[in-house]
């Protein structure tokens, strides 16, 4: 059977962060933000477009988040160099980037997010919250790859923060979980609105 | 009377099926499809992008080759994601990716095994329109049967049910 008892899951995806406590195979309230990794690499473009006077591709914007993206302070500082073409003179230049830098771009999503989970928290039933303060907010999807994004959400909301084993893959495992005890966990399954059975 | 008959012919072929056809959990993103086979596990990781010639209508590449084509297409050639915000927004782009990745899955098994079941993660908050695709789009990409799961929930799924 599930467990009874609330979880609050923030799943940072490409397209998507959803944020959503559930109990008992259902979900009670939940918010899908339009902020996720993508929308941090347009921050990234956008900084070093406007610090730099530079222009860097999608992919360029990923590497740098990936490498030195943090949601706090590091310990050491991290810099990396990257290429791409200066908006004044319209020839290639290079020029090294910090995490503070890339901190600062990460900044706007990052407050967006911590907002939502803060929402949820206050539209959460306090029973539920109290499991939620036990157990912590489950952090998944590859926007938790974020150096210390756990660090930053529990300081915001006062809530411990864990992030679950290999984050990029926990949606697909949870439907292999499903499929594999289906007998169990039809419930969890989502229903449309015409007669289509359950699996 | 039709809907009852079709109930119970799908739970016969549901119990006769269900051992023997593979089935398959599918979290179609923005970014990257993973895909889950019961029984074996993650076999498919792959980014969620599709190359195009525009002049044949032919599909160039799929996945991790189409991915490394972003950006450096020259004018026929159109590298895109069919998944905008997690949700579809190109319907014939994302069910030739997706008949793709389950003939992947398919192929390898022998001819007579029924089409998979295929349950895939959607964002919370998708209009029944968007879930509708969805499913539409796993059907006509080969699977005998289409369900959903919010992706949160599958997310926790380690966590609730141990």
């Amino acid at each position: 059977m599930i467990q009874a008892g609330g979880n609050m899951i923030v799943d940072i995806g490409g397209g998507t962060s959803e944020i959503a406590v559930i109990s008992l195979g259902g979900v009670v309230v939940a918010r899908s933000l339009r902020i996720a990794g993508d929308e941090m690499n347009e921050d990234i473009i956008r900084f070093v477009r406007d610090e730099f006077n530079m222009l860097i591709g999608e992919r360029t914007a990923e590497n740098i988040k990936i490498a030195i993206g943090s949601a706090t302070p590091l310990k050491a500082t991290m810099e990396m160099p990257i290429r791409g073409r200066d908006l004044v003179t319209g020839v290639p230049k290079e020029i090294i980037i910090n995490d503070e830098n890339v901190r600062e771009a990460l900044s706007r999503s990052i407050r967006i997010i911590v907002n939502t989970i803060r929402t949820i928290v206050e539209e959460t039933p306090p029973e539920l919250l109290s499991d939620i303060m036990q157990k912590g907010i489950i952090l998944a999807g590859g926007g938790s790859l974020i150096r210390n994004l756990d660090v930053f959400i529990a300081d915001e909301t006062e809530i411990p923060v864990c992030t679950i084993e290999d984050p990029l893959t926990a949606v697909v495992r949870g439907t292999g979980i499903v499929l594999e005890n289906i007998e169990d966990l039809r419930e969890v399954l989502v229903e449309m609105e015409d007669d289509r059975p359950l699996l | 009377m039709m809907d009852s008959i079709k109930k119970v012919s799908r739970k016969i072929t549901g119990a006769l099926f269900g051992s023997i056809s593979k089935d398959i959990g599918i979290d179609l993103g923005t970014a990257n499809t993973l895909v889950y086979v019961r029984g074996r596990g993650i076999v498919i990781n792959e980014p969620s992008v599709v190359a195009i010639n525009k002049r044949t209508g032919q599909v160039l590449a799929i996945g991790t080759e189409a991915k490394k084509m972003v950006g450096k297409t020259p004018g026929h050639i159109v590298a895109s994601r069919p998944l905008v915000d997690g949700v579809i927004s190109d319907f014939e782009v994302t069910q030739q990716m997706l008949r793709y990745f389950i003939e992947k899955v398919h192929k390898e098994s022998f001819s007579f095994i029924p089409r998979p079941r295929v349950l895939v993660g959607i964002p919370c908050g998708v209009t029944e329109v968007e879930k509708r695709a969805v499913i539409d789009a796993v059907i006509m990409a080969g699977a005998r049967e289409a369900y959903l799961i919010d992706e949160p929930m599958a997310a926790a799924m380690e966590r609730v049910y141990p």
